[in-house]
């Protein structure tokens, strides 16, 4: 007699922290109705069952699946949720593409990597999802603080609004991105300000102050969680440019209401 | 959390600032502006030795490193966590002229004091440090024969000094995993004895 327990793990999500890029080390409430997450030591969400791929979950070698169960890369679309209940995060939406690419061998070195390395969509390598701190996160000292209180012409909070902070002199340089919560309250973090910079001769230096202004993307309707990456390339709603340059210095703190006025 | 020219880093960033700081200090009506004075990090064996400490100069000195002690067993997800250390430095000043002196002495504790801490804006990216990293400058407590053991042993003539305590630099680990993780696993039963085939 000979029994087998074979298992496969479909990938794995790393949470990181959009604003420091660091990885979100408390556990965050996953949730989704076409995946299972299983959290592991690495504070990794590994996805161990997927809508569509049953058996690869009971696949040690996927040469064997039968050709009805073999399914190309990347060629399955799951979504899920994710909650900090703790707070200090905004929930988002993700997207998985899934099954991930099972290949371990390395690509060749090139232009952007000294040695060899995984492709991103390596089965062997976790997807990374951004989120946002919320309002009531404590922002590291040396980051701008821009808080924006959005809400519609009526005045009611609008939740999910994407504002971003962008260089005045150049609208494709980002500083900083924030969501709103249910009270329509945006924080928008942005760290690595300089003080000083070279003045007009070599041996000058000077103060500086970065100028920056608000866009403002209102949020799809009926949505109650939205996947805020969606929104980064999106345009600014028309009456979402502020006027007002704000002069952003490294701890500085500004406050700016939605919609604009002088 | 850094990597292993942490210190180094630290040490140039913070000397940078302070030099950067004295260049645009624009001083209020009636007073009289920074007497000019220079920047430099010295290494041990220059303290230790007869060579004089330039003039005209604000001068740290790291004399001594330790563990801190409050993060010595914090770690998150590894084995091993980061290394946390405090750096403890000495400030001396020199100038010609007392005044000159006690005015670059009484400006660089004032900015320490306002600015008591390090972070992504002032510190150097060669050491990769963390965007949210924030290493704090405070007050030393070094007795009055502690400061004199200093001295004693740096072959030189005693002069005045400002001890403080930058922390915590963490240093951490830049090595990859060895391996891939594990994605697939078998566990196989059999009553055959002979069966070799997982």
């Amino acid at each position: 007699m000979k029994e087998r327990l074979d298992r496969r793990v479909l990938g794995a999500i790393r949470w990181i922290d959009a604003v420091t890029l660091a990885p979100i080390a408390h556990p965050l409430k996953v949730s989704s109705n076409a995946l299972r997450f299983t959290r592991n030591l690495s504070g990794l969400s590994v996805v161990t069952l997927a809508d569509g791929l049953t058996a690869h979950t009971q696949t040690f070698d996927l040469n064997s699946l039968a050709p009805a169960d073999q399914v190309p890369t990347e060629s399955l679309s799951r979504e899920g949720e994710v909650e900090d209940p703790t707070g200090t995060y905004l929930p988002t939406r993700f997207t998985l593409l899934l099954p991930r690419n099972p290949s371990p061998d390395f690509l060749p070195p090139d232009v952007n990597h000294p040695e060899p390395y995984r492709p991103d969509n390596s089965l062997f390598l976790p997807v990374d999802v951004s989120l946002l701190p919320s309002p009531t996160a404590r922002v590291a000292s040396g980051f701008a603080e821009v808080r924006i209180q959005i809400s519609n012409p009526a005045g009611e909070p609008i939740r999910n609004a994407l504002a971003r902070v962008v260089s005045a002199t150049d609208a494709n340089d980002v500083l900083g991105y924030g969501l709103s919560d249910p009270r329509g309250e945006t924080l928008v973090a942005i760290p690595k300000l300089k003080h000083f910079a070279p003045g007009a001769t070599e041996a000058e230096v000077v103060s500086v102050v970065t100028d920056g202004r608000i866009e403002i993307v209102l949020p799809p309707a009926g949505q109650d969680i939205v996947d805020w990456t969606t929104l980064l390339t999106a345009p600014a709603a028309a009456d979402g440019i502020d006027s007002v340059v704000l002069k952003l210095k490294p701890s500085g703190r500004y406050s700016r209401r939605y919609p604009f006025t002088t | 959390m850094a990597n292993h020219l942490a210190i180094q880093s630290f040490c140039q960033s913070l000397v940078d600032y302070l030099s950067q700081r004295h260049a645009t200090f624009v001083p209020s009506v009636g007073v009289p502006a920074l007497p000019s004075t220079g920047f430099q990090v010295i290494s041990a064996s220059k303290f230790s030795s007869t060579e004089a400490i330039d003039n005209k100069m604000l001068t740290l000195y790291l004399h001594r490193v330790s563990i801190n002690n409050q993060l010595r067993n914090v770690r998150t997800g590894g084995i091993q966590g980061p290394l946390a250390l405090d750096l403890h430095f000495i400030l001396i000043v020199t100038a010609d002229k007392p005044e000159d002196e006690h005015a670059i002495f009484g400006w660089v504790m004032r900015e320490l004091h306002l600015h008591s801490y390090m972070d992504a804006s002032t510190l150097s990216d060669s050491a990769r440090w963390a965007v949210d990293e924030r290493i704090d400058i405070v007050p030393a407590e070094l007795t009055p024969d502690e400061t004199a053991n200093i001295w004693e042993a740096a072959n030189r003539g005693y002069l005045m000094s400002y001890p403080f305590i930058a922390r915590t630099v963490r240093i951490g680990a830049t090595t990859t995993p060895d391996g891939a993780p594990t994605v697939a696993s078998r566990f196989t039963f059999t009553d055959n004895l002979k069966e070799t085939v997982p």
